[in-house]
């Protein structure tokens, strides 16, 4: 058991109380918004069936969450258990908060807080022109409230501040069709149309159903988080942040950054503040969900691979992988029988790891400890390697040449290597770097670590 | 397709120590999807197959999952907790 595996493991309140008694099992009753009831859940297979968490309901349709040797009570709450728990020192197990929450914690809920009166624009009683106002407010008007005022007012009334977060409440600001820039009556937001996902003192930010952008008659794509302001107490909607692209949008960035980074830099162009953008549209998303299964039947395996990247017909063997420039980072390839051979005479020279990532290789026998390594030679230049070995090989020596392949019977003959053979003294294998510096800083790279996964991800089929 | 809301609590054992409390202030401070697998894995004794069948996924996914979730949870524990062992 790894550190990781034994800490976590010395939380589980299960293993805490040596319960070897079997326990029922209790999960929450459909909605967890509004109801707290406990019902039994079936055994199905050896196992216990779990909450459909994709259909907002719990269900007897999905499979497994808790294996039948290890029941549990489990207690589902209310969201906003949550704080609690972690004040009494809980273990708080919670699915996605916040992140795809249209109305973040701490924000104001459009429809609770809203008030249901007409347009906000329409001026407040207060605010009505009265033939003679007082100062008493508990003072009857002395004057028929009913009867039109004899004068106009001075000034112009003062709009009511838009109260909470209402699409309705929006103007559209922008080039007007007589070519002014103004409030388009073109224009106009509807809670129908508009959902609103965020919602701050500040900032309101909308998705645009597909139906409303078919309603609305835009063109272009629905390709836009829709974000206002609030303008001396109106919603307003202007450029430049009225417009922010979707998450699917920062998927694929040719300087490399991170979906959460393009985001920011949106946020930063458009004047919102960038600590917002959690609240304002969401997390965005995670590294796993830029990854896609790749399976190949004819090496027997199984593996990840960034959505972005791709997969080039390899003249030596298996498939080279290429990242989002084209640019071919690796090969994978692999034989189910192992074995490797072959020699060089010239003179043994230095070797070692300059990092290593533990990974397991799964196969029909059971996991494989494997290291994904960047292996280096150093000489006048540094030539080096990425490349996937067995945990128990050394990770450090003096030779002619290194194999970057793992060669077992249970997982066969493995690669995932940018230089299956590397040699110190052959030209065009690897990578060469000037220093062992620069090596190092591609070892700490965003590449090393795709590469890493990849290589994780490896599952022997047949 | 939006996930259901849940909140689970399963509440620790009495008497927390310190070093509890930070084990579960770093799997607090994760992404839902990552504390998830752990618990998976560490509290259920899930195999990778399990796992990827409960979360409707691949052994391939399972597995990158669960190490990006190993690694997030190590970055967010105390150093001196990490120390004690090798990850």
């Amino acid at each position: 058991m790894d550190r990781i595996e034994n800490l976590i493991r010395g939380l589980d309140p299960v293993r805490a109380e040596d319960k070897s008694v079997v326990e029922p099992v209790v999960l929450a009753a459909s909605d967890p918004l509004h109801s707290a009831e406990t019902t039994a859940v079936p055994v199905i297979g050896g196992v216990l069936a779990t909450a459909d968490d994709d259909s907002g309901v719990f269900s007897d349709d999905r499979p497994v969450v808790v294996p039948f040797r290890r029941r549990r009570t489990l207690a589902v709450v209310l969201a906003g258990a949550a704080a609690a728990a972690v004040v009494a020192g809980a273990v708080v197990v919670s699915g996605n908060l916040g992140a795809e929450s249209p109305l973040p914690a701490g924000t104001t809920d459009p429809v609770a807080s809203e008030e249901p009166t007409g347009p906000a624009q329409t001026p407040a009683p207060s605010e009505t022109p009265s033939a003679e106002p007082t100062t008493d407010p508990t003072t009857e008007p002395t004057t028929d409230p009913t009867t039109e005022p004899t004068t106009e007012p001075t000034t112009e009334p003062t709009l009511a501040s838009d109260v909470g977060c209402r699409p309705e409440d929006i103007d559209r600001v922008g080039p007007r069709s007589d070519g002014t820039i103004g409030v388009r009556d073109d224009w106009t937001f509807t809670s129908e149309n508009f959902a609103v996902i965020g919602c701050t003192d500040e900032w309101m930010s909308m998705d645009l159903s597909d139906d409303g952008y078919q309603a609305i008659g835009a063109d272009g794509g629905n390709a836009w988080f829709h974000l206002a302001k609030r303008v001396d107490g109106q919603w307003i909607a202007a450029d430049p942040y009225y417009a922010i692209l979707r998450w699917r949008f920062t998927l694929d960035d040719p300087a490399g950054r991170a979906p959460q980074e393009v985001m920011d830099q949106q946020f930063i162009d458009a004047g919102i503040p960038v600590e917002l953008r959690t609240e304002l549209v969401g997390e965005g998303p995670d590294a796993s969900e830029l990854w896609r299964g790749m399976e190949d039947e004819a090496m027997g395996l199984s593996y990840e691979l960034p959505t972005n990247w791709g997969i080039v017909e390899a003249g030596q063997g298996g498939v080279n992988l290429a990242d989002n420039s084209g640019t071919v980072v690796t090969n994978l390839q692999r034989s189910a029988e192992s074995g490797i051979g072959g020699a060089c005479s010239e003179e043994p020279v230095p070797w070692r790891e300059l990092r290593s990532v533990p990974v397991s290789i799964d196969t029909p026998s059971g996991p494989v400890d494997a290291r994904f390594v960047l292996r280096i030679f150093e000489g006048a230049s540094v030539k080096a390697a990425t490349g996937l070995v067995l945990a128990t090989d050394p990770t450090s020596g003096e030779a002619c040449m290194l194999y970057n392949v793992i060669s077992q019977p249970t997982v066969g003959l493995l690669s995932l290597s940018n230089a299956f053979q590397l040699s110190p003294y052959e030209q065009g294998d690897g990578m060469t770097f000037t220093s062992v510096a620069e090596a190092e800083g591609y070892a700490q790279s965003a590449e090393f670590d795709q590469l890493a996964y990849i290589a994780e991800s490896i599952v022997i089929t047949g | 397709m939006q996930r259901i809301r849940e909140t689970v609590v399963l509440a620790s054992r009495a008497g927390n120590g310190a070093r509890q409390q930070a084990v579960a202030d770093a799997l607090l401070r994760l992404r839902e999807k990552e504390r998830e697998i752990l618990l998976l894995a560490y509290w259920d004794d899930l195999a990778v197959v399990e796992i990827a069948e409960v979360l409707q996924c691949t052994q391939s996914a399972a597995k990158v999952r669960l190490h990006r979730a190993r690694k997030a949870f190590a970055e967010l524990l105390p150093t001196a907790l990490m120390a004690e062992g090798d990850v």
